[in-house]
């Protein structure tokens, strides 16, 4: 947005603040008792609408909450992994201190040998060269990335730039592991032109889920202007009581769908498939409450 | 023969050549997508990031946040001869 670091956060608390409204998820059931699953009802419009965005909610939800929250910790996760920095620089580099700045460097080919041959199952993704004024002073970084899952997962290897051997190789904490997910569920695990186009659609609903609840919100203090086919329609839905089984079962199903087909592509692109189909599921249950309605 | 024939310290050189009074901070390789990016400083003139694509051998120079696409004739030399 050209905004800088104000922009950045402003979009960091709206990501937060969008899980908070995804909350809403709590108000779901008391809705729901007399109605099944989709039932679409044109009574009245202000139920019409809330139909609508109940039946887009519970499609787009674990969608939108996923992609709200890695949002929010991708911006605001930044601190975490400072203090987890500086923790272990403290740690490995206690020795290096009063050690001069190594004017004499191995060259960032032979880092790069040294770092492979210490993890020879991993592929390097950069090369931090060490800084005069900088906190790594002494060695080359040099991370590297794995297959599937561990491709999202970084694991430095400090090089003595003065020697040439590994002084560590970088270990993630579970918290940090967690933290850098983040960035791939936000960002990049829609690789194929398949996985776009769903991810489009289901960006679509989501928006769609907002402006009903919006608008429903704001029909609710207009005067009821039924007329005799609004009453006919909902003489022909009549109420049907619902147990809180038949209530979740289809909600819980697709929001499991919806965890899968977002993370699966994580572990590979040979999971892009599978994702896709996933994710089309909702989609298609949406299209068939809409046709039905 | 492609740029990628060129190791990484190498291409780092030639970059350095280019653009002299430079340090080099980091060195990113893009395997998906062939690009190698080089994170450079100075004193006087700030940062640049300059992003090398193996295919094409072309070079993004990003300085100031104003984008240019240049070619370093050096670079193109070293596709075809040892260097």
């Amino acid at each position: 947005m050209y905004l800088g670091s104000f922009g950045r956060n402003l979009f960091g608390a709206m990501c937060g603040l969008s899980v908070v409204a995804l909350l809403g998820i709590w108000l779901y059931a008391p809705f729901m008792k007399n109605i099944s699953f989709g039932t679409i009802r044109s009574s009245h419009r202000r139920i019409y609408w809330m139909d609508w965005h109940k039946l887009l909610g519970i499609a787009t939800l674990s969608w939108a909450v996923l992609l709200s929250l890695s949002g929010f910790i991708f911006i605001f996760a930044g601190p975490v992994h400072n203090a987890w920095n500086e923790s272990i620089r403290k740690e490995y580099l206690i020795d290096y201190q009063d050690k001069p700045f190594p004017v004499q460097r191995i060259s960032i080919d032979e880092a790069m040998e040294v770092t492979q041959a210490a993890l020879p199952d991993r592929r390097i993704t950069g090369i931090e060269v060490p800084q005069e004024d900088g906190k790594m002073r002494w060695h080359y970084t040099v991370c590297t990335q794995g297959e599937g899952w561990d491709a999202h997962l970084n694991k430095p290897v400090w090089v003595d730039a003065s020697t040439g051997k590994v002084t560590a190789v970088i270990q993630q904490p579970w918290y940090i592991q967690m933290l850098s997910m983040a960035n791939p569920v936000h960002f990049s695990n829609h690789d194929t032109l398949p996985l776009k186009i769903l991810w489009f659609i289901t960006e679509a609903l989501t928006c769609i889920m907002i402006i009903t609840g919006i608008y429903a919100w704001f029909v609710k203090f207009r005067p009821n202007k039924g007329n005799a086919a609004n009453k006919l329609q909902a003489k022909s839905v009549p109420p049907v009581r619902q147990s809180s089984r038949q209530i979740w079962l289809l909600p819980v199903v697709i929001i499991l769908i919806t965890l899968f087909r977002i993370t699966a592509p994580l572990a590979g692109k040979e999971w892009s498939t599978i994702s896709a189909v996933a994710l089309a599921i909702p989609l298609v249950l949406t299209g068939y409450y809409w046709l039905r309605s | 023969m492609n740029a990628a024939k060129l190791s990484v310290g190498k291409q780092a050189e030639i970059v350095l050549e280019r653009y002299p009074g430079y340090n080099l901070r980091a060195v990113y390789l893009d395997h998906e997508k062939h690009i190698n990016g080089f994170s450079l400083r100075s004193q006087d003139k700030g940062y640049d990031y300059i992003r090398l694509d193996l295919n094409t051998a072309r070079f993004i120079r990003r300085s100031n946040e104003q984008v240019r696409y240049e070619v370093i004739p050096k670079f193109m030399i070293c596709l075809w001869d040892a260097c």
